[in-house]
């Protein structure tokens, strides 16, 4: 399975560096992972290459230190869009640019800090290992359904209408 | 009289909002464009060493932020009082080039096509850049494909897509490989081939829009920017030049480091954009537009063959200056396809493998100021230091703010021309935001505002009471 990760976020507001951090550790491991500051068009043009794409970002709603995943599809957003995409329109854009959009997972670390110049938490560094290693899975192609941590989430992804 | 306020203006970098007041025969009466972000870059910079200033300035826009980078590395430089290497400027010139590709494609393809191709009353919900993807799935791939080069290039020169740091006072920090050269010249002829089917494309829309280029800041007014020493198409350098309505030649070969003789700014009650005018004639009468509108008017050619074909074309449209900033639109394509063929020029000759790109000093002035034309017109960085290369002053005219002065008559005309108080409609305020982003305004640069630029415009009765507010979020 083809597969990629980016890691959103800025690195300079504490917790909301665990995107980008995350990308960059898997990707000096050789994996397919990049980090950027927001979801854009362009990247429409690489999930195409892709069967399955893994955003790696920080959870505001989430309990600090928590691992989610959740699945998401291509769906476009009721709001006016213009240069900045969520993970659901630009899987959107990528099924009206190329007639298919790949797999879309969310994995979320949830947040303590988002403050700018803060570093990370500490209940995200006590979690870093353990979201990596979830990454690292993910990105090999493990199944996400029948995770734990993607149960009630999985039914979203209807096609844009 | 009534006031409609959209709230926040929607498709432009940065947060305004729009007041229209209307009179009792429910047309308007009055507009007035306000920037309420705040962010004091001039402030921040105070203090720190001079050659830091490049990197910390290129933060202040994620749009173009190669062309701070640039203005304030030619103060660096002017502060030096060195002869930057011949290498250093040509690659400068390519960096420079390609973030003009990325912007004018983000700002047509991402920005104002949804406008211009789905139409101006179409469902606003559906009216973005994803449902133009679903009902132009080609053109969108061009936009995005000449969005993803121009950064890519900028990405291969300079280390990074947003916020290099790669141009510094004396030159660059690295030399160009021939790896990168090859990437910049292989990926040209697609980019050209982009551009021209967008070009055809949106000259066959014209007859669509014809109302909207009657009335989009259709004014005469002056127009500024600088022009190379041969008459042609100048982003990097050359001087400044100024051309009136009728498309004469006001004044020429001004030396833009004296912009202070010639510009003065005056500051609106209610917006934290500054309005510059031609200081000779006043606030008043010192309107003047520049970018890609007025760099087309300016110059006596492009200078590359198939810019110089298109442009031809559009000078066929109208005698003289063209007027009507609804063309913003198409300069900014023609714009493109110069940018790419100079940028093949460039790295197509040898020179630009220079090794020898940085030239060593430390500050032998107390003063400089860069120059450079920005994707929406002349950038002005001026800094000033104290005997331990310290910053004690800063001053950036930015282009958004030079045009300060023609978006509010451009509101103004708009407003007037479209919306009717008595029988409102969306795509009527919708009109009202498309010539706002017919000028690519950013914000972020003018005022030093945080994040996307959203529209908010509210209709305000005759005693200032609030009647109607069109707000979206960013």
């Amino acid at each position: 399975m083809r597969t990629l990760a980016l890691g959103i976020g800025s690195s300079l507001r504490g917790d909301d560096a665990v995107g980008p951090l995350a990308a960059e550790a898997l990707a000096a491991e050789g994996l397919p992972a990049r980090a950027v500051t927001q979801l854009l068009p362009e990247h429409a043009l690489e999930l195409a290459e892709v069967e399955r794409v893994l955003f790696l970002d920080a959870s505001r709603e989430a309990p600090p230190g928590a691992v989610t995943l959740q699945r998401v599809g291509p769906v476009e957003p009721r709001p006016r869009v213009s240069h900045r995409l969520d993970p659901r329109s630009l899987l959107a854009l990528c099924v009206a640019l190329h007639g298919r959009a790949p797999e879309g997972l969310v994995l979320a670390l949830g947040a303590a800090q988002l403050e700018p110049g803060a570093g990370l938490s500490g209940p995200v560094a006590t979690a870093w290992e353990a979201y990596l290693a979830r990454a690292r899975a993910l990105l090999a192609g493990a199944p996400a359904d029948g995770d734990p941590a993607a149960e009630g989430t999985a039914a979203e992804g209807a096609r844009p209408g | 009289m009534r006031r409609i306020v959209i709230d926040p203006v929607t498709r432009i970098e940065g947060h305004a909002r729009i007041t229209l007041q209307l009179g009792e025969d429910g047309r308007v009466a009055s507009a007035r464009f306000h920037v309420e972000q705040f962010r004091a870059f001039e402030r921040i910079a105070v203090g720190r060493p001079f050659h830091e200033m490049p990197a910390l300035m290129a933060r202040t826009c994620g749009i173009c932020p190669v062309s701070h980078l640039v203005a304030a590395a030619k103060a660096g430089d002017a502060i030096l009082a060195v002869e930057v290497p011949e290498a250093a400027v040509r690659l400068r010139r390519i960096l420079h080039l390609a973030q003009i590709v990325q912007s004018h494609a983000l700002s047509f393809f991402y920005l104002a096509a949804p406008d211009l191709l789905l139409g101006m009353d179409a469902d606003p919900a559906r009216r973005h850049v994803l449902a133009l993807a679903e009902a132009e799935p080609e053109l969108v791939r061009r936009g995005i494909g000449l969005r993803a080069f121009g950064q890519e290039v900028i990405a291969r020169l300079a280390g990074r897509r947003i916020h290099p740091s790669w141009v510094v006072p004396g030159g660059v920090s690295s030399p160009m490989s021939a790896e990168t050269r090859d990437f910049v010249r292989s990926g040209i002829p697609a980019a050209l081939a982009s551009v021209e089917a967008t070009l055809d494309a949106f000259k066959r829309s014209l007859s669509r829009h014809t109302e909207e280029i009657q009335a989009f800041a259709n004014f005469p007014s002056l127009f500024v920017g600088l022009v190379a020493e041969d008459g042609g198409l100048e982003h990097y350098d050359g001087r400044l030049r100024v051309v009136d309505a009728a498309g004469r030649i006001a004044h020429d070969g001004l030396d833009p480091t004296r912009y202070a003789e010639f510009l003065a700014e005056r500051e609106e009650p209610d917006s934290y954009l500054k309005s510059p005018y031609w200081k000779a004639l006043g606030p008043e009468r010192g309107l003047y537009r520049v970018g890609p509108l007025a760099r087309l008017n300016l110059v006596d050619r492009c200078g590359t063959p198939r810019a110089d074909r298109e442009l031809a074309e559009y000078r066929a449209l109208q005698r003289g200056a063209q007027l009507s900033s609804f063309y913003y639109h198409y300069a900014r394509l023609v714009e493109m396809l110069f940018c790419l063929e100079r940028m093949d020029e460039l790295a197509a000759d040898p020179r630009s493998l220079d090794t020898r790109v940085l030239a060593h000093a430390g500050p032998n002035r107390l003063e400089g100021i860069g120059v450079a034309e920005a994707p929406r017109g002349t950038l002005i960085h001026h800094f000033r230091i104290d005997a331990n290369g310290l910053v004690t002053g800063v001053n950036l005219v930015i282009a958004t703010g030079h045009n300060s002065l023609a978006l509010h008559e451009g509101v103004l005309q708009t407003a007037k021309r479209f919306v009717d108080g008595e029988r409102l409609q969306e795509g009527m305020l919708n009109r009202v935001e498309a010539v706002v982003r017919a000028f690519d305004p950013c914000l972020s640069c003018a005022t030093h505002a945080v994040g996307e630029m959203p529209l908010d415009v509210t209709l305000l009765s005759p005693t200032g009471e609030p009647l109607h507010r069109l707000r979206r979020p960013a």
